[in-house]
């Protein structure tokens, strides 16, 4: 087969134990399209995938590739007729080179007792000058950046054959600029290959995609061009109701500094400065965006601020008290509160109970325990007034906290979180991963905390998130403050020209 | 002058039986998969390796014959128990430390135990002796350092160099080195993580076998309980010693022995030096390395230790 012309799912239909996954679903991609596929977590984005792919084999329902009835039953067949698919996490294995990475998957290339490295070079340099993808075979994955990786994943995948693309959250992880190159990137090679673009980010689908396809429960709920709907139609129609992301639009005065860096530097494990000469003040009442490329110190600044990591020089200023190189309990009692990057490892103890999970911080204080025994009625009015207070759902609050949801889980410590009444909060990443719904209840909580004063230092990696909540936004790179910026007048432009380093001041 | 060259000449052949482990701990390793149970096997390729010539073959000219079918089957016996363990720690998925030191604790008893039953006491055998290569042999000093050992020695250090070309070139290798380290984009390019794990294993058990076999056949030429003596252990050390690379490998086992070497001839001259330190040398030299050294070359195998599930998510 040389090229693909059309791809059809018909009534695709697949049942897991106690849920239908997919509900009779029907898309079709022509030559030259891409198309969207949208829909929040668990719509069945996933899952329609992988009955293409291989990996499920669907209830009913068929796939028809050039007006030909196939039958997938295992990711090989799929690759055989050209169908590849880029992972949203990178297949890229760190310790071998680009070239050694596309030669595992490349049979063609494994000669007996040798691997035939010219052949694998060849091919690089073929794909390389048909789609304008240029990529260093030599060098070794963990060189590169996140950008670099995805071009090499392209890559590896028209390699391999692949003359359809499926594409899983592509940007998931990059800076705005390579945003901006990947989409141009994949306009051109669609010219010669058609692809699927699954994303919840309606931004980067408009401009895009051709066509969309959007799933809710599973269902298709609606299927059409791309350009004759507004995001917000869009959104709408994911969700199933009109979802209005908040926004920080209320003017009001802040007050005193509630956290002052100073000329912070913490040495990373490796010796590099991951944190340089970093200087930062956040005052009650504002929410201080932080943008950057994951990476550039965001996380060993959320650890210093609460105790997890030791500086080697500068000082950090809660409330006019030095914190920095103490101990996290002395931190937490002061008044800051901190919801961590990995919800599952950090945020709670995935094989305690909901109930358990909401007093993690608290199990000295008086009302729940009188420092010898526990008092379960307490810890039960506790999480039952949580869980009615932030909707979290679950059957009961006796359950472990890990089999909840990524939302709920999310839901069980902003509950306990705010509970506590924090003088100030370290958010990371608080939506990562969420659906539209979830993340708009804890953008409305966190606003409302800043209501009642409290400063906020919001770590995120969507700038529409950060531009949406903050008062003002500091951009990170390599560990230093690049530079403040007002929320109400900074660009996109210039947050990302700054996080990818370039500063004009 | 004499004192050197003694050291070296002897250092080198004690090096063997811990190269021969550690390059199989290292595809083991590499493949993702620590096997501790590696002392275990030694102690099984050994009583296997003498067990052979023992019985059937006492002297006469088919002698050799029969020492050879020992080695073979110390290594086959390995790679049947490497598989073992894969069947322990790959299909089941149990806990790899755990497991290797149960295989290792029932390996080394069964050795025991069947040696008793088998053969009894202490016997020494005939053994493999030395082969000296024609014209090399006979330059002075290097001769008697390089060219003058068994012909397993000679076997052993053809390994390095072949193990690096296995690993380095052939779509096996590269298959290894990509389930070690991120099973799941292995998985996703239709590579069977579990097979290649088990072939790692396997090869990495035949090593430990004829490592162990060496040790019975060429070394002490007798088999004893304690023989192996925590070399199986030594061999894993080696590995992250040589940050999983043949060469740096090769390095560690030669500095151990070397150290050993030189111990026992310090005690052996008689001169004036508390012999419990002597003894610690190698150890402590080994413990030291390790800590001061780093792996620049990022070639740790991230997914050591963890089984591979496709279901599981990360």
């Amino acid at each position: 087969m040389d090229k693909i012309t059309s791809l059809r799912m018909e009534n695709i239909t697949k049942t897991f134990p106690g849920m239908k996954a997919l509900d009779n679903v029907t898309i079709e991609v022509k030559e030259g399209e891409i198309f969207a596929l949208v829909g929040e977590n668990g719509a069945g984005k996933t899952t329609l995938m992988n009955v293409l792919m291989g990996l499920y084999q669907s209830d009913g329902g068929c796939i028809i590739l050039n007006g030909q009835k196939v039958c997938f039953t295992s990711p090989n067949d799929s690759f055989g007729c050209g169908i590849g698919m880029v992972h949203q996490r990178y297949m890229l294995v760190p310790n071998l080179t680009v070239k050694e990475n596309i030669a595992l998957g490349l049979k063609k290339a494994w000669k007996k007792v040798k691997l035939d490295m010219d052949f694998v070079v060849s091919k690089i340099e073929e794909i390389g000058e048909k789609y304008d993808l240029v990529v260093d075979p030599d060098a070794y994955i963990w060189q590169l950046s996140v950008g670099e990786q995805q071009k090499v994943e392209l890559v590896k995948t028209l390699c391999l054959g692949a003359k359809f693309l499926i594409l899983d959250e592509p940007t998931s992880a990059l800076t705005p600029q390579e945003i901006d190159e990947l989409i141009q990137l994949l306009k051109t090679m669609n010219k010669k290959l058609p692809m699927i673009f699954i994303s919840h980010k309606l931004k980067e689908v408009k401009e895009l995609s051709h066509k969309l396809a959007i799933l809710r429960h599973g269902k298709i709920v609606f299927c059409g061009d791309t350009n004759d709907y507004s995001s917000s139609d869009i959104a709408a129609l994911m969700t199933g109701r009109e979802v209005k992301m908040p926004e920080n639009n209320e003017e009001k005065e802040f007050g005193d500094y509630a956290l002052e860096l100073k000329n912070v530097n913490v040495k990373s494990i490796r010796g590099f400065l991951a944190l340089n000469d970093l200087n930062l003040k956040v005052r009650s009442g504002e929410i201080m965006g932080l943008a950057g490329v994951s990476g550039n110190g965001q996380l060993e600044l959320a650890q210093i601020i609460n105790g997890l990591r030791k500086i080697d020089g500068g000082e950090i200023l809660f409330l006019n008290e030095h914190i920095e190189n103490t101990s996290p309990i002395d931190i937490i009692q002061k008044g800051m509160g901190y919801i961590p990057e990995d919800r599952n490892t950090e945020g709670i103890v995935p094989s305690f109970s909901i109930k358990e999970n909401l007093i993690l911080k608290d199990i000295e204080n008086e009302q729940f325990s009188n420092h010898t025994i526990i008092n379960n009625k307490a810890i039960n009015d506790n999480a039952e007034k949580l869980r009615e207070q932030f909707d979290i759902r679950c059957v009961n609050t006796s359950l472990s906290a890990g089999a909840l949801s990524g939302g709920n889980i999310q839901k069980v410590i902003l509950a306990r979180e705010i509970a506590r009444k924090p003088k100030f909060l370290v958010a990371v990443y608080p939506t990562r991963g969420l659906d539209m719904g979830a993340a708009q209840f804890i953008h409305s909580k966190l606003l409302e905390m800043r209501k009642n004063g409290v400063g906020i230092l919001l770590i995120s990696e969507e700038l529409d998130e950060i531009m949406n909540l903050s008062d003002n936004i500091a951009v990170i790179f390599k560990g230093h403050i690049q530079k403040v910026l007002p929320a109400k007048t900074a660009t996109r432009r210039e947050i990302g020209m700054l996080m990818a380093g370039v500063n004009n001041d | 002058m004499d004192f050197i060259v003694n050291i070296l000449a002897l250092g080198i052949p004690f090096s063997v039986a811990l190269l021969l482990a550690s390059i199989g701990e290292m595809f083991n390793q590499r493949s993702g998969i620590f096997n501790l149970g590696c002392e275990g096997i030694m102690a099984m390729g050994a009583f296997i390796g003498m067990l052979i010539p023992y019985s059937v073959g006492q002297g006469g000219a088919t002698a050799e014959i029969y020492n050879f079918l020992g080695i073979i089957a110390g290594a086959l016996v390995g790679a049947l128990l490497g598989l073992v363990f894969g069947v322990v720690v790959i299909t089941f998925k149990a806990k790899q430390g755990i497991a290797g030191i149960g295989m290792q604790l029932f390996c080394v008893g069964a050795a025991g135990t069947l040696f008793r039953h088998f053969v009894g006491g202490t016997q020494s055998i005939p053994g493999i002796g030395k082969f000296y290569i024609p014209l090399l042999s006979k330059i002075p000093i290097l001769g008697q350092i390089f060219f003058s050992h068994n012909i397993l020695v000679y076997i052993a250090f053809l390994f390095v160099p072949l193990s690096v070309y296995i690993l380095f070139k052939t779509p096996w290798g590269l298959r290894v080195r990509a389930v070690g380290t991120y099973p799941r984009a292995a998985d996703s390019l239709g590579i069977n993580v579990n097979r290649v794990r088990f072939q790692a294993l396997a090869v990495g058990g035949a090593l430990a076998g004829l490592a162990g076999a060496y040790l019975s056949l060429c070394q002490a030429k007798m088999f004893s309980d304690e023989m192996i003596a925590g070399r199986g252990f030594i061999a894993v050390a080696l590995v992250y010693f040589g940050h999983w690379d043949p060469i740096k490998i090769m390095w560690g086992a030669l500095l151990f022995s070397l150290a050993q070497s030189f111990q026992l001839a310090v005690q052996g001259q008689g001169i004036n030096f508390p012999y419990e330190f002597a003894v610690m040398l190698p150890y402590v030299l080994v413990i030291l390395t390790l800590a001061f050294s780093r792996d620049k070359k990022k070639q740790e195998p991230a997914a050591l230790g963890i089984a591979f599930d496709r279901e599981k998510r990360t």
